[in-house]
């Protein structure tokens, strides 16, 4: 059983296929990180925009993933590149969404304070309200992480590789067996980073609040 | 560094004919007061009387909606907000501290800002910590390890990290247990002589007004009602209204006639530990209680009294190695005499004992030492 | 004209197929939260099942549905209803066991049984994140039924497996562009539908 397995996971090449759906990943978060980050504080400053912007991000969210992918098609062609810009756009969503509200959400003791002591608005921004935010963006970060484990899976569909390539393979052949071990496999792997996400807000919102230390 | 010092002291502050409206609501009404350089004046009166606004506007957190304040004669709207509020601490009761940053960055957030070097900061860091009679080890905690009376010590020395040579203060002690209240009123007026410092003081208590103030403002209804000395206040009450708020004030001006018991603070059983106790299990009740201050007991008789700080310091160790010796008193002792005791061995505190057990605590102030 | 047709058909497809098994969700979800209610064990199970499930990749669900159940029409709404159960149940659940204890109380108090407690009580405050959690399946099920074509379901993802396996770029988008709309306007409705009743509520 175990031999049939390994011989299994060495024919489909499912190390490579690893790596390279975790690299997809990487890439894909980083700049969701980055770009939901900037987004959010972005907004926070054009208080105006924020409602346009939101709906945009949710018109993109309702559109199921698999069509998001192949609509990009003609602008990105296959692979990577549409599989990592599709992850991206899907998820800068929910980090936006809770940069937004954690940055509008700070106490206004703080806020209060931070003025009375004489910090200007954007030390109040940088030193306060960013901070006191973290763990509101971890749990976006969070959600960011299951929606773009979701997307590059799919892009095995468009021939970017990672592990959506062999669960492909294995619907086409009707491979039971390889389905079994590609399918188990991803839901192991994204519910370990579901779980470090998970990991990372608590101990955040464990630093960065009062009480319960 | 100079030229952020907007000015080295205070030499007035004159508050002349200042408003504020919310909608209809008047939250001051023309407002005229002027603070002496190095005075302490207290601003009380009832909830919404428009102490916290007036106290904002010193360093425009609130900007009136007409009418002028001058800070040694500069007008203040002629400074950079920013730039004034460096120059003035500023305490809450709501503390205000930051949840993110350890006690040594919540002090020193503004010195960092203005880029001190920095062993300049460490070197202030604990100098403060020492002028508020905390540990140096506090200095890398965070302040959801401290009591509400550390957080509070805290909140005063950030508001002095740049010795701002003007203090408000916002009710800094009401959200205190009243027996730490009174020994953190004893601590600041021992670190206001230090400092030297024009202090602006709101409060709600008139005891702690007596205790702390050179002067005291009473307000009503967003108008100021009667400025003066706390003697004066007692002698000459302008109307009913302040008559009836110092009132309960005359029973100093009798104190031989009262007795220990008349003017002690009753000891709930939150501040008696048995000296047998671990002190780590001793600091967790007392953090939780919101108190500072131990009274150890053996069989339910008193041993002494012990301070939070050194039970913090002293985890591993029982409650009676950090006890210490206190003064004590029987209810029925004349207060006069306790008091003159109590100056002539420089203590501030005693505990009332009635057949051996613990049943009240004396804490001395200003006023009381004045009478004797 | 013959591909119009066919479009059409394949919506239709698309339609039973994404909504039957929303449908399917909603009737088994409701109840199994109201079941919850009166047991802690089988709410905390339903919850943690939940969780985890949400942060599995659909197209691995939908994959293991072929060594499980095969493929097909009805393995595909199988899938779809794995995924969209979830959301309501736990949704619906939060929802009816997030009411002031006191306002349970006191209608105990006047001597309403446990059910017109529910009825009455329970469920208009639960509307909100009920509708939620519904909205949030719907769109999950019009995104699985797309990708569940690759198992055979038929539908509109069909169009676009086709598409892609033959690089027809035309056809993906004649399967891509119904999908959108439909997307989008089962947001705009049921966002709609949502404003409708919650003022009724709070
Ligand atoms: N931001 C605001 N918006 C509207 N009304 C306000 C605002 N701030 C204060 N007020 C009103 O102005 C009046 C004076 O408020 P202020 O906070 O100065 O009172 P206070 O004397 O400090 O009261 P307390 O003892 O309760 O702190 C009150 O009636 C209050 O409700
Ligand atoms: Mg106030």
């Amino acid at each position: 059983m175990f031999i049939e397995l390994a011989e299994l996971w060495k024919s489909n090449k499912l190390t490579i296929r690893t790596i390279q759906h975790l690299s997809m990943f990487g890439i894909a978060m980083a700049f969701t990180i980055v770009i939901g980050i900037a987004v959010g504080i972005i907004i926070y400053k054009n208080k105006k925009s924020s409602n346009t912007v939101f709906n945009s991000l949710n018109v993109i969210q309702t559109i199921p993933a698999l069509a998001l992918l192949v609509f990009l098609l003609p602008i990105f062609g296959l692979g990577a590149l549409p599989t990592i810009v599709a992850s991206v756009l899907y998820s800068i969503l929910p980090i936006a969404r809770n940069t937004y509200a954690g940055l509008t959400s700070t106490g206004k003791d703080y806020i209060e304070t931070g003025k009375a002591i004489g910090l200007s608005n954007t030390d109040i921004l940088l030193k306060i309200r960013i901070p006191l935010a973290l763990p509101m963006i971890a749990g976006g970060i969070r959600i960011a992480i299951v929606f773009t484990m979701g997307v590059i899976t799919l892009g095995g569909l468009i021939a970017a590789g990672g592990l959506g390539a062999p669960l492909q393979t294995g619907i086409h052949l009707y491979d039971k067996q390889l389905i079994l071990l590609t399918g188990v496999w991803v839901g192991i792997l994204a519910l370990a980073l579901d779980g470090i996400g998970a990991l990372a807000e608590k101990l955040l919102s464990k630093k960065y609040s009062y009480g319960n230390r | 560094m100079a030229e952020n010092k907007l000015f080295n002291r205070i030499e007035s502050i004159k508050i002349r004919n200042i408003s504020k409206k919310y909608g209809e609501i008047k939250a001051l009404e023309n407002l005229n007061l002027a603070i002496e350089g190095g005075e302490l004046l207290i601003l009380i009166g009832p909830s919404g009387s428009g102490k916290t606004t007036a106290l904002k506007t010193i360093n425009r957190l609130i900007e009136p909606d007409n009418g002028q304040i001058k800070i040694n004669n500069h007008d203040i709207m002629n400074f950079e907000p920013v730039k004034l509020r460096r120059n003035i601490g500023y305490v809450i009761q709501q503390i205000g501290l930051f949840p993110h940053l350890n006690i040594r960055d919540n002090i020193s957030l503004i010195p960092r800002i203005e880029k001190w070097d920095k062993n300049r900061i460490n070197d202030r860091v604990e100098e403060l910590l020492d002028l508020v009679d905390l540990p140096k080890i506090f200095a890398k905690r965070y302040p959801s390890e401290l009591s509400g009376g550390q957080q509070q010590r805290i909140g005063l020395a950030r508001s002095i990290v740049m010795d701002p040579p003007l203090l408000l203060m916002d009710e800094p002690f009401g959200a205190l247990d009243p027996i730490l209240r009174k020994q953190l009123q004893i601590e600041f007026l021992k670190i206001r002589k230090e400092l030297g410092k024009t202090i602006v003081f709101v409060t709600h208590d008139i005891e702690e007004a007596f205790k702390l103030g050179d002067r005291i403002a009473i307000m009503d209804k967003a108008k100021l009602v009667q400025v003066a000395k706390p003697n004066e206040l007692i002698l000459n009450p302008k109307n009913d209204f302040v008559s009836q708020l110092v009132s309960s004030h005359k029973k100093f001006m009798h104190m031989d006639n009262l007795k220990v018991k008349d003017l002690m603070v009753e000891l709930s059983n939150k501040y008696i530990f048995e000296s047998s106790k671990n002190n780590r299990e001793v600091a967790q009740k007392m953090k939780k209680n919101g108190i500072e201050l131990a009274v150890t007991v053996s069989d339910s008789k008193l041993e002494g009294i012990a301070n939070f700080n050194i039970i913090c310091t002293a985890k591993n160790k029982d409650l009676r190695e950090v006890t210490e010796k206190v003064h004590t008193f029987s209810p029925e002792k004349c207060l006069s005499e306790a008091v003159a005791e109590l100056k002539e061995d420089k203590n501030t505190l005693a505990v009332v004992v009635e057949n051996g057990r613990p049943v009240g605590l004396m804490l001395t102030d200003k006023l009381l030492l004045e009478l004797v | 004209m013959e591909i119009v047709k066919n479009i059409l058909e394949l919506t239709l497809e698309h339609l039973s197929l994404a909504y039957g098994a929303l449908i399917l969700s909603i009737a088994i979800g409701i109840p199994l939260a109201i079941a919850s209610l009166y047991n802690r064990k089988l709410a905390s199970v339903i919850i943690t099942i939940a969780n985890l499930i949400e942060a599995i990749p659909s197209f691995a669900v939908v994959a293991l549905v072929v060594p499980l159940l095969g493929i097909g029409f009805r393995p595909a709404i199988l899938a779809i209803l794995f995924r969209a159960l979830l959301p309501i149940i736990k949704n619906t659940y939060i929802g009816l066991s997030n009411v002031d204890n006191a306002l349970i109380d006191a209608a105990k108090g006047i001597g309403m049984t446990n059910w017109q407690i529910l009825i009455n009580i329970r469920f208009p405050h639960a509307y909100p994140p009920m509708f939620a959690g519904i909205k949030f399946a719907a769109i999950l099920s019009n995104g699985i039924a797309v990708l569940t074509a690759i198992i055979g379901s038929g539908g509109l993802g069909k169009l676009i497996f086709e598409g892609l396996a033959s690089f027809n770029i035309k056809k993906i988008f004649y399967g891509v562009i119904p999908v959108m709309v439909i997307a989008i306007a089962t947001d705009y409705l049921l966002t709609f539908t949502e404003k409708r009743i919650t003022p009724e509520v709070l």
